[in-house]
């Protein structure tokens, strides 16, 4: 058999963001992090073992200017999770992606590298991805397509799958891999967000066993009990973890989510999903939602943000994060015309996008903007 | 004699702008006296123009939490309450108080006064807040302001009611507030 490569050359893309990231200005980045720590009990597939997972993930991300109307991002995942009494297992990787639109709308590209590993077992891992977005009001939608590629040292996988021999590359590296299938739809209710996620995985060796599940779900709710700290509840059944011969399970989890820098990224725990890119790639803000109960304004990354106007008698209020790179605003508007700014850090205020913007009197400019 | 002196000094001191700031108290929380007196000067012209008040607090509360020097907020005023005029003269003095701040906003995206007068006479019962609000709004998304203008002014033309506007501005609109946006 030919011998097969566990570095793709999809690699080229982060060393390209890097590139990018090297020669742009700085004023023009935007930084993000964000912290996920859950624990609840499990029901492991196969061998029907009830158990505990938690779990601890960090993302970060990056992201330069736009190029030639793209917009780059770099971005990286730490996680380290215990799954008793299967293994306690340690993740990261680094993935490039390139975004034609926001955060919205619009659809991704990316490559990346990364790797698992329990201790003395490890996979390094390649991938390759993209996706499509779109957004109703405070909805949500995206699918995705990703396919990753292992090459697992000899005697991982083989606890619970049965890897076919012609995955044996020379070196003897077991190369494992699979497409995932992905879709999410999610609900931005402002201080609090539901989503659901549905990942269908073919192709790797080791699913070829039909025993194996290849299906996964989870749904999950997230209340923003500080604008950013969250409380995460998710329920779901999760795929196995081919490199590290983990099994699947069923799941129910309590956890905490720290927004740290930028607006939380949702979806930083979906079964899979890739990191979701909140991302208003000038640093631009825009006003994208203005109904009686509510204004949602997408921002650039910051620790907080603030909305003035005449449906505040003008006294500053505080905006939510409310996912994906929104900020929001509940509170009763009269249906006819108004006027804001929004500042963020406490920075000059701004017209937001999405207003008609006029000479404000005192040197500056105001947004008008209609409720409906 | 001197309860009825009293009494006419008590009503001309209630009748001062002094006194009339401090019937609002988001102008007396916020503003200086000397600002809050001429702030208050506006909004008595306004009302004896009966042309909307509401307007003018919140732009003098607006210059307060913006900083602005007093004087700058009485010109600020001033120029609102020179707004609202406009838009009176090109609706006509009966027009109606939302009427008023439509045609204020709209003027201020661009509109005519002409513009403004036309919508009065083409708009079903004269009621322009509405087509000029979407007008603003088009225009807030990007159009230009003789397309928005004259897509506004062909379905008042032809009758169109509140939500037949809403309808054209869902049309036009390529990405308005309630919909997904495109990144900048």
């Amino acid at each position: 058999m030919p011998r097969r490569r566990v570095l793709c050359p999809t690699a080229w893309l982060p060393i390209a963001l890097l590139f990018v990231v090297g020669i742009t200005p700085l004023r023009a980045v935007q930084f993000g992090a964000t912290l996920d720590v859950g624990t609840g009990p499990a029901t492991w597939d196969q061998v029907e073992t009830d158990g505990a997972r938690a779990e601890g993930t960090l993302g970060a991300f990056y992201r330069p200017a736009r190029v030639l109307g793209l917009q780059p991002e770099l971005s990286g995942d730490f996680g380290l999770s215990t799954e008793r009494p299967v293994r306690t297992a340690l993740r990261w990787d680094v993935m490039g992606r390139l975004h034609t639109r926001g955060e919205v709308t619009g659809a991704w590209l990316g490559a990346g590298v990364g790797g698992v590993g329990t201790g003395r077992q490890t996979a390094a891992l390649t991938r390759l991805e993209g996706g499509l977005r779109s957004g109703v009001g405070p909805a949500g939608f995206r699918v995705w397509l990703a396919r990753t590629s292992f090459g697992v040292r000899p005697g991982v996988g083989g606890s619970f799958g049965d890897s076919r021999e012609d995955t044996l590359g020379a070196g003897g590296k077991q190369v494992v891999e699979y497409t995932d299938l992905g879709t999410r739809a999610a609900l931005d209710l402002g201080r609090y967000e539901v989503g659901a996620t549905l990942v269908r995985r073919w192709g790797s060796a080791a699913l070829g066993n039909s025993a194996l599940r290849s299906v996964a779900w989870e749904m999950s709710a997230v209340w923003w009990v500080r604008p950013s700290v969250g409380l995460v509840a998710s329920v779901g059944h999760s795929l196995p973890e081919l490199s590290l011969a983990m099994p699947g399970a069923r799941y129910r989890s309590l956890g905490v989510r720290l927004a740290l820098g930028a607006p939380p990224r949702r979806g930083a725990r979906s079964g899979g999903a890739p990191p979701v890119t909140a991302d208003n790639a000038a640093g631009t803000p825009r006003l994208v939602l203005a109904t009686p109960h509510r204004l949602a304004i997408v921002g650039p990354a910051a620790d907080r943000a603030e909305v003035m106007g005449d449906f505040t008698d003008w006294q500053p209020r505080p905006l939510v994060p409310a996912g994906e790179g929104r900020w929001a605003l509940d509170a009763a508007l009269t249906r006819g015309l108004h006027q804001m700014n929004v500042r963020f850090d406490g920075g000059e205020w701004v017209v937001p996008a999405g207003t008609v913007a006029v000479e404000d009197g005192f040197g500056g400019r105001v947004g008008i903007f209609v409720v409906r | 004699m001197r309860r009825v002196i009293l009494l006419l000094a008590l009503g001309l001191l209630l009748r001062s702008p002094a006194a009339a700031a401090a019937q609002d108290p988001r102008l007396e929380a916020r503003l200086d006296s000397a600002t809050r007196v001429r702030v208050e000067a506006a909004l008595e012209s306004a009302r004896r123009e009966g042309l909307p008040t509401e307007p003018l607090v919140q732009k003098a509360l607006e210059g307060a939490s913006k900083g602005a020097p007093g004087p700058r907020i009485v010109a600020a005023v001033a120029t609102v309450l020179a707004d609202l005029r406009r838009a009176r003269e090109a609706l006509g003095p009966a027009a109606a108080e939302d009427d008023l701040v439509a045609a204020a906003a709209a003027l201020r995206a661009g509109a005519t006064p002409a513009m403004i007068g036309e919508m009065r006479r083409v708009a079903p019962h004269g009621a322009v807040a509405v087509p000029l609000a979407v007008f603003t709004d088009l225009v807030a998304g990007g159009m230009r302001t003789d397309v928005a203008w004259r897509s506004v002014a062909d379905l008042a033309r032809k009758g169109g009611d509140d939500e037949a506007f809403l309808r054209l501005r869902d049309r036009l609109e390529p990405a308005p507030p309630g919909s997904a946006p495109e990144a900048p």
